[in-house]
């Protein structure tokens, strides 16, 4: 299978006057077509700056990245342009990154005037397929973001980022700022996506449960390097890395939660009956005992 | 070891007025306990009014709100408006974002001192500011924090935001609380920083025997900390028990619904159970069960009734006239 | 994250505004007041000529036999030294003031605005630049930099004007450069981007929709202000010439007589004070009004 996204040694650094951050440094990895690439780090990795770098949102200091073979860094601003309506991007703060004054369907239209030719009537009437596809009310269309919730305007998000067919989105902790229960529909709504229009995902979180949940592959980021990359049912179940370990040990567990060692399991062996056994105990046994 | 109820908090409504006319409702009503020693959370989604409640019990309601029930802490009713209330002297709040609740431009030893200088009293008497800095070096150190000396004399953005979330812990208790408040302490933290926070409240817990009250939207937090949990819905507390009980066998199907949207419960490929709809916007016309548009078990009986709390174990209850159809625990 | 009761929405644009501003200016008395002096200006420059009990003479013809009268019956506000009404001279002063304000401001709105907003997204050398310009510009003095641009063209009103737009660009500049700073790094703005939106495109969009209300705000405050500094530069003989009925030139006029006959300076200095004044007041308010915490949802 080819690769979607190929990332080649992208370096970000940014320089004051006094001090120099290496906020990506070295990074090289590969999405699949039509796969998930789940990116996992806390604050301050460089997780971020490297799904920017890849889009060349942020311009790397050295390196780059190609989509669908295609390097993308020696483009120029037009050549570039047209490359943007082939990859999409959703956002962390789902009412941010919408703009305030237009309407969602002004919104949503966006990516469709800048890159086709539909005005007019062809041009709302795919706005509103966009709506239907993303699983919002046409009555939506004409309101202004600050009047949805935050899973809505999520969902505008998604479907703007769509418009124009892309083959590649880039989801940078999509549901954050979401309610578990939101995250939940949300979620569901891009496995279907993807799957409905073969897409592949640049999943970037700090949730390990969501990466492990979505990801085809996954790679723990750390200081601006890559620490472990691999199959996300191995890195994020039976890591290698000392700190791919940390960080799931520091995970709060999830009650019901599959446990560790069903996970490579792929198949449709029922879950256990009852969840983790020491649920019965209070935490300050826990802490006793442990 | 023996402990005494601290805080009751009975029939508490918030609604919201303007020019006169009631707008909202977001809490309709919520019952709850937490006493010395015990680790209580309320847990819930936006909009339930989980931090509402937090701060009727400061008495820190915005402009407009109007408060209905009691709030008794140790013994003392509590004014909602704050007047004379036991805020941040028996009562300590720790905020969800510690960048921004320090003030920028005073050092971390500055503002702790104006903490003590403000409720004036350590056994009764105003601290000379030798006795309250060795007062509060004495709590930067039992926060975890290195180098106390170096934290005083420090301004927030010199610190990370582990350690101020732990410098505020230590502002928390400077006046030595009987009640700590925790508006979502770790949701700004990285999960490894989260982690040794929620370690040292617990052993704070341990050590000065204060109470916690708990208000996340992290069913994960909850199972680390709490000893018991109270699940907010649309104003309401819809279940509640010992954290063990109602995550192993939630009897409300809103919690069911809360575990089931779980991604850690769900092989790759498995559609999450996602609870369908939305929270109710506006609750002040609400009738009969407020969960029941979203409800999988939900039947006719449902418009009619707005349940209140059953117990289904003798510490556990749900508000849903349909718990005893609940088949056991989640599979 | 509290209950969106605590949270209050942005400003709609569209919907209810009407009713807001209904709302607004049946309980903000000082809104009132000001849109009302505002109205009253507008009215008198419009109809200033049909209005004026002794239009001519607010044109320049003099009436020698009635100098000097204090104000009476016949005439409200007095007469001057050559005999005009001042009544009538100050109503049709009006709209030579208010035309060389909107001049103005729209002037100072049509360079400043555009050369902030690039300077401010696209930073950089152009930024600095910008900066160093609006710097030097901003250094002197307002009125000594407009009297130095009228000297060089000729006192004139137009020319007046003219200076106090070159004087009163930087600071549009400036504002709208804080305001695209600001807005560069919103994640709309990059969601923009990765769309593929070109900066022409993202500049009015995205940028200077979202900034039109501190601009409004300014302008409205400055047309008030610039009144003032026109009548500033007319007091000192660089404005508007005899025998106009500009207000400035017509407090200077009467200054010799300040104490044997105020009514020549005090009156056109009272509609230079009234149009100032409604102008704050109304672009108070409308700092309020926009304002999104002052909404609830």
């Amino acid at each position: 299978m080819s690769a979607m996204l190929t990332v080649d040694n992208i370096v970000k650094v940014y320089r004051s006057h006094r001090s120099e951050v290496r906020a990506v440094d070295g990074v090289s990895f590969e999405v699949e077509a039509g796969t998930t690439f789940g990116l996992v780090g806390e604050s301050g990795s460089g997780k971020s700056t490297i799904a920017r770098c890849a889009l060349r949102l942020i311009e790397p200091t050295s390196g780059g990245s190609s989509i669908d073979g295609e390097p993308i860094n020696g483009l120029r601003n037009a050549a570039m342009r047209r490359l943007r309506a082939s990859t999409g991007m959703v956002f962390q703060n789902p009412i941010a990154a919408l703009n305030p004054r237009l309407t969602i369907e002004q919104s949503i239209a966006e990516p469709l005037q800048t890159h086709t030719a539909l005005r007019g009537r062809a041009l709302l009437a795919r706005s509103r397929e966009l709506l239907d596809e993303v699983g919002l009310a046409r009555t939506h269309a004409e309101r202004l973001p600050h009047q949805l919730s935050g899973g809505q305007c999520q969902r505008v998000g998604i479907a703007r980022a769509l418009a124009t067919r892309p083959k590649l989105l880039v989801l940078d902790e999509p549901t954050s700022a979401l309610d578990v229960s939101v995250q939940a529909q949300v979620l569901n709504l891009l496995q279907d996506l993807r799957r409905e229009h073969s897409l592949s995902y640049l999943l970037i979180s700090h949730d390990l449960d969501v990466v492990r949940y979505m990801s085809d592959m996954a790679g723990v980021m750390r200081n601006g390097s890559l620490v472990e990359v691999g199959p996300a049912a191995e890195v994020l179940v039976t890591p290698t890395h000392e700190y791919t370990r940390r960080l799931i040990a520091a995970m709060p567990e999830t009650p019901g939660a599959v446990p560790l060692r069903q996970w490579r399991a792929l198949d449709d062996s029922p879950l256990p009956a009852t969840a983790a056994p020491d649920l019965d105990r209070s935490p300050d046994e826990k802490r006793i005992l442990s | 070891m023996t402990t005494t109820e601290l805080l009751r908090i009975n029939d508490l409504e918030v609604a919201f007025e303007e020019r006169g006319e009631l707008t909202n409702r977001p809490v309709r009503g919520i019952t709850l306990s937490v006493a010395s020693r015990e680790v209580v959370g309320i847990v819930g989604e936006t909009g339930c009014g989980k931090s509402l409640t937090g701060l009727a019990v400061l008495g820190l309601l915005p402009k407009g709100a109007v408060p209905r029930g009691r709030i008794v802490l140790d013994g003392v009713e509590q004014p909602f408006d704050g007047r004379g209330s036991a805020r941040g002297d028996a009562i300590s709040i720790v905020f969800q974002n510690p960048g921004t609740a320090f003030n920028p431009v005073f050092t971390l030893g500055r503002q702790m001192r104006d903490v003590i200088e403000r409720h004036r009293r350590v056994d009764g008497r105003p601290l000379r500011r030798a006795a309250a800095k060795a007062h509060i070096l004495q709590y930067l150190e039992q926060v975890g924090l290195p180098d106390p000396e170096r934290m005083y004399r420090s301004y927030p953005h010199e610190l990370s935001g582990g350690m101020l979330q732990r410098a505020m812990i230590a502002m928390a208790l400077v006046c030595e609380p009987k009640l700590l408040i925790l508006d979502e302490p770790t949701t700004a933290l990285d999960v490894t920083i989260a982690k040794q926070i929620l370690e040292l409240i617990l052993s704070l817990r341990d050590r000065f025997g204060f109470g916690v009250l708990l208000i996340t939207h992290n069913l994960g937090v909850v199972r680390e900390v709490c000893d018991r949990i109270a699940v907010l819905y649309a104003g309401r507390v819809v279940e509640t028990g010992p954290t063990g009980a109602v995550l192993r066998a939630p009897a409300h199907p809103y919690t069911r619904g809360l575990l089931g949207a779980l991604p850690a419960r769900h092989r790759p490929g498995q559609p999450l159970d996602a609870i369908p709809g939305a929270v109710p916007g506006n609750l002040l016309h609400l009738t009969g069960c407020s969960f029941r548009d979203r409800c999988p078990m939900a039947v006719d009986a449902c418009a009619e009734i707005d349940p209140a709390l059953e117990p289904v174990s003798p510490l556990h209850a749900a508000a849903c006239i349909r718990v005893d159809s609940v088949e056991g625990s989640l599979s | 994250m509290t209950s969106t009761a605590i949270m209050p929405a942005f400003v709609p644009v569209g919907g209810s505004t009407f009713g807001r501003v209904l709302r607004v200016l049946r309980t903000d008395r000082l809104a009132a007041l000001g849109l009302a002096l505002i109205v009253l200006v507008v009215v008198l420059a419009f109809f200033g000529p049909w209005i004026a009990p002794y239009p001519e003479q607010g044109f320049g013809e003099t009436s020698v036999g009635d100098r000097g009268l204090a104000p009476s019956a016949v005439h409200w506000f007095g007469t001057d030294q050559l005999g005009r009404d001042i009544l009538s001279r100050v109503i049709i002063g009006t709209r030579p003031a208010l035309t060389i304000s909107l001049f103005v401001v729209a002037i100072a709105a049509l360079i400043g605005i555009p050369l902030g907003a690039i300077a401010g997204y696209r930073g950089g050398w152009l930024d600095t630049v910008l900066m160093r310009v609006t710097e030097v510009f901003q250094a002197f003095p307002p009125l000594l930099l407009a009297m130095v641009t009228v000297a060089l063209l000729g006192p004139s009103l137009t020319n007046a004007g003219i200076a106090l737009a070159i004087c009163w660009w930087p600071w549009y500049a400036r504002l709208v450069r804080a305001e695209a700073r600001s807005l560069r790094d919103r994640p709309f703005v990059e969601a923009a981007r990765a769309i593929g939106v070109p900066a022409w495109r993202i500049l009015p969009r995205h940028i200077l929709r979202n900034c039109l209300t501190p601009i409004l705000v300014q302008a409205t405050v400055d047309i008030g202000a610039v009144v003032l500094a026109a009548g500033s530069l007319a007091f000192i003989g660089l404005g508007a010439q005899p025998p106009s009925p500009d207000w400035g030139l017509m407090v200077a006029e009467g200054r010799g007589q300040i104490f044997t006959a105020w009514w020549i300076s005090a009156f056109p200095g009272l509609a230079i004070f009234v149009t100032v004044l409604g102008f704050n007041l109304l672009g108070d308010s409308l700092r309020d009004f926009f304002d999104p915490r002052q909404v609830k949802r």
